[in-house]
């Protein structure tokens, strides 16, 4: 079988096609924002199940005649919990209070027929923490990538897999908040999972220019280049896939509880895997290229 | 061939050392279901079994003139003492970050109404010095005793540390001399000190009392002489020391062998029974059993059924090559699985997701060997020379697509909190282990199977242009 697909003279075309995902991305983030779990902004989140088939305006009718502060919680019915027959609807509760000890019982002791299942009570100043040390995670870790790759490769791929990996996690981000996805901790974890799968990529590709680049010298740059992104795409497509038919599953059948994570997995696998083809590549194109040519 | 030989050796060890892990039994431990054999010894965290965290700041009070981490130390044990008296015995107590940030953190597994825990953590504390009326050595508590003489008096236990018994004292909170009764309480303890005991071996403890408790202690000390003196806290007797002589100058000690643990512990105690720190709450975590099970059977569900379609999806692109995909990609579980259980790791739900990442790349690292082998194999090679060329050849590649992962997954060891750290935990173990089988396991099984291989390209003709 002989490939030879034409990934990078319309490298401009798909740049064009990536930045207009990033702007939309970053207008979406800061003007609509997220849809911020209470890790993130504080507050309290509460499931409640009941033996009842409940609407989302009955819970509320009935949280309300509890505590007022309900009116303006945000409320939505649960997927996927039914290993208790007792239990015929779940519900996720979302208020800005943070309740103490107190007010948690009175709350609690007050309800007549509603089930608390889980029960998240996170501080403003805990929120705040939790934000300011996943910056820092993400820019220490980043920072020690860059550094690998420029150890074992040059400083120019090390810049281009920082690149596309900002590209991943800018448009993934874009997306939970364009949908409106719930965003808690296990966000986190979902957005460096696909960052973890989208640096493995680059750098299979990576490193299959790296050797050619000594094995065929003479040759320019984006032949090279092009020539070893056919050369792996065998891999690429079958590793993708089957990731994707992982995480895929995961968003159809996981549940409430799983989706938010799978959701970002979900998306970062096909962000990821374009981005190794057709960004991370060619941008190196005109890094490497002045040297060369 | 010797190389051969010591890579099966390694793996059957691997293979053997993850499944005595694995399903090595816990003592005590029982397994009642398929479920619980397989993955009864791996420790759940609080997100996926059910429990409470909760995390405090600990506020100092103002007159205080030591930092935060040294009385959080103290927090520790005093709310530790408390939780075990309860019977939260599975509760664990501990100190969580450093300098100003130095939190208190207290995990209760399995309980899905906290209230009650959550009330002995944050309540003040009473420490008193008593008076003893009677005492009984009882697994239970006794009966109430009732008549005019056990007014305000209660039965409160004592474990005995040195013959492992259980002792119950009946106890007034007062002490009474004639007519009157004397409160003396933890307020008037300016120290406690664990210090060696010269005279009679291990260690003691030294009390100091304000001028007003020393004057106080004076007074009971003279009347209780050969009796015994209770020191309670929060219902509990610390230790109920013989009184040897009247003790008038505020300057106690408490002897009776205790080991350097016990002695400070007990100081400790006496001197924080009031605790020394407002604990405020930051956080709480509660989730009830019925969503963990949900939450493990979904992603039990997920899982399996990825891994299904993975493990078919190989055989049908890479025929008898995808099988030692799908071999290499299950011995990896059982590893991974049989490491969280033998090193104790704790799993969490995002490290759920470490593994499903971890199943991607064991895959994606057979992928990269398969595909050279097959490049190799058109450039006429034998299967047994494609073999090692693939292998020597996608050996850089699988390297540094992991070490990155794995360094990423270091940081987010060290500064992650909760259960963040447990997706950097089933990563790098993940991770290694993929590793691991790609490069030892895949190739053991590869080399077995070399003669039977059939190699299609054998003396083709290389097509110019096709680099290979």
């Amino acid at each position: 079988m002989k490939r030879d697909l034409d990934f990078t003279s319309k490298r401009k075309m798909f740049l064009i096609i990536s930045a207009v995902l990033i702007i939309v991305s970053v207008i979406s983030m800061f003007t609509k924002g997220f849809n911020f779990g209470v890790d993130f902004a504080g507050g309290t989140d509460i499931v409640f199940s009941s033996k009842e088939d409940l609407t989302v305006a009955e819970i509320r009718v009935k949280l309300t005649a509890v505590d007022e502060d309900f009116e303006l919680a945000r409320i939505s019915k649960m997927t996927g919990i039914q290993s208790d027959e007792e239990i015929v609807s779940s519900f996720s509760v979302i208020v800005q209070d943070f309740f103490d000890a107190d007010q948690k019982e009175a709350f609690i002791n007050n309800l007549s027929d509603l089930k608390v299942q889980s029960f998240n009570a996170v501080s403003g100043f805990a929120a705040e923490e939790l934000k300011e040390k996943s910056t820092w995670i993400a820019i220490i870790a980043l920072a020690i990538i860059l550094i690998y790759i420029t150890i074992r490769f040059k400083f120019s791929f090390g810049l281009g897999a920082i690149l596309a990996l900002a590209h991943d996690a800018i448009i993934t981000l874009g997306l939970y908040s364009l949908f409106s996805i719930p965003f808690d901790v296990s966000v986190i974890a979902a957005i460096l999972t696909l960052l973890g799968y989208s640096l493995n990529d680059t750098i299979v590709v990576y490193d299959r220019i790296r050797e050619n680049m000594k094995r065929f010298r003479k040759d320019d740059v984006e032949k090279t280049i092009n020539d070893s992104i056919n050369q792996v795409l065998g891999r690429t497509i079958n590793t993708s896939l089957t990731t994707f038919i992982v995480v895929f599953t995961m968003l159809l059948f996981g549940g409430s509880g799983l989706q938010p994570f799978a959701f970002g997995m979900t998306v970062g696998v096909v962000v990821g895997t374009y981005s190794s083809i057709y960004i991370a590549s060619p941008i190196l194109i005109g890094m490497l290229g002045k040297k060369k040519r | 061939m010797r190389a051969d030989r010591i890579r099966l050796i390694f793996v059957i060890i691997v293979l053997l050392a993850a499944l005595i892990g694995l399903f090595w039994p816990t003592p005590g431990k029982e397994y009642n279901s398929f479920f619980d054999r397989m993955f009864g010894n791996i420790r759940l965290g609080l997100d996926i079994k059910g429990g409470s965290r909760l995390d405090y700041a600990i506020k100092l009070n103002e007159d205080s003139d030591k930092t935060i981490s040294e009385v959080a130390d103290q927090v520790v044990v005093v709310v530790r003492q408390r939780l075990d008296s309860a019977n939260y015995t599975e509760a664990t107590v501990q100190k969580v970050g450093s300098g100003a940030d130095t939190r208190l953190r207290v995990e209760i597994p399995g309980v899905d109404d906290p209230a009650l825990a959550e009330r002995l953590v944050g309540k003040k504390g009473k420490l008193y010095f008593g008076e003893i009326l009677e005492s009984q050595e009882s697994d239970t508590k006794p009966a109430k005793k009732v008549g005019i003489n056990y007014i305000d008096t209660q039965w409160l236990k004592y474990k005995d540390p040195v013959n492992n018994t259980t002792l119950w004292y009946l106890v007034r909170d007062y002490v009474k001399i004639g007519a009157q009764k004397y409160y003396l309480d933890g307020s008037s303890v300016r120290n406690a000190v664990a210090a060696a005991d010269t005279q009679r071996g291990g260690f003691k403890i030294q009390l100091t009392f304000d001028n007003e408790g020393a004057d106080l202690f004076g007074r009971v000390t003279s009347n209780f002489v050969g009796e015994q003196l209770p020191i309670v806290l929060d219902d509990i007797v610390l230790v109920a020391p013989v009184v040897q002589t009247p003790i008038r100058d505020g300057q106690a000690e408490i002897s009776g062998s205790f080991t350097a643990q016990e002695s400070m512990e007990l100081a400790a105690l006496i001197k924080s029974g009031n605790l020394p720190a407002e604990l405020e709450k930051l956080q709480e975590r509660t989730l009830g059993p019925t969503l963990g099970k949900d939450i493990i059977r979904a992603s039990l569900i997920a899982g399996l059924f990825g891994l299904g379609i993975v493990l078919v999806y190989m055989i049908v692109i890479y025929g008898l090559f995808g099988i030692v995909a799908d071999i290499a990609l299950l011995f990896n579980s059982i590893l991974l699985f049989g490491v969280m259980a033998g090193g104790n790791f704790i799993l969490t739900l995002p490290g759920i997701a470490g593994i499903i990442l971890t199943i991607g790349t064991t895959v994606d690292g057979n992928i990269i060997v398969l595909e050279r082998i097959k490049e190799e194999m058109k450039m006429g090679k034998t299967p047994l020379n494609a073999i090692a060329g693939g292998f020597s050849k996608s050996f850089s590649t699988i390297l540094d697509a992991n070490i990155t992962t794995v360094l990423a997954a270091i940081v987010l060891y060290y500064l992650g909190t909760g259960t963040i750290k447990g997706f950097a935990t089933t990563l790098i173990i993940g991770i290694l282990g993929s590793m691991f089988t790609t490069l030892v396991v895949s190739r053991v099984i590869l080399d077995a199977m070399s003669g039977s291989i059939d190699n299609k390209w054998h003396k083709p003709e290389v097509e110019a242009g096709d680099r290979v």
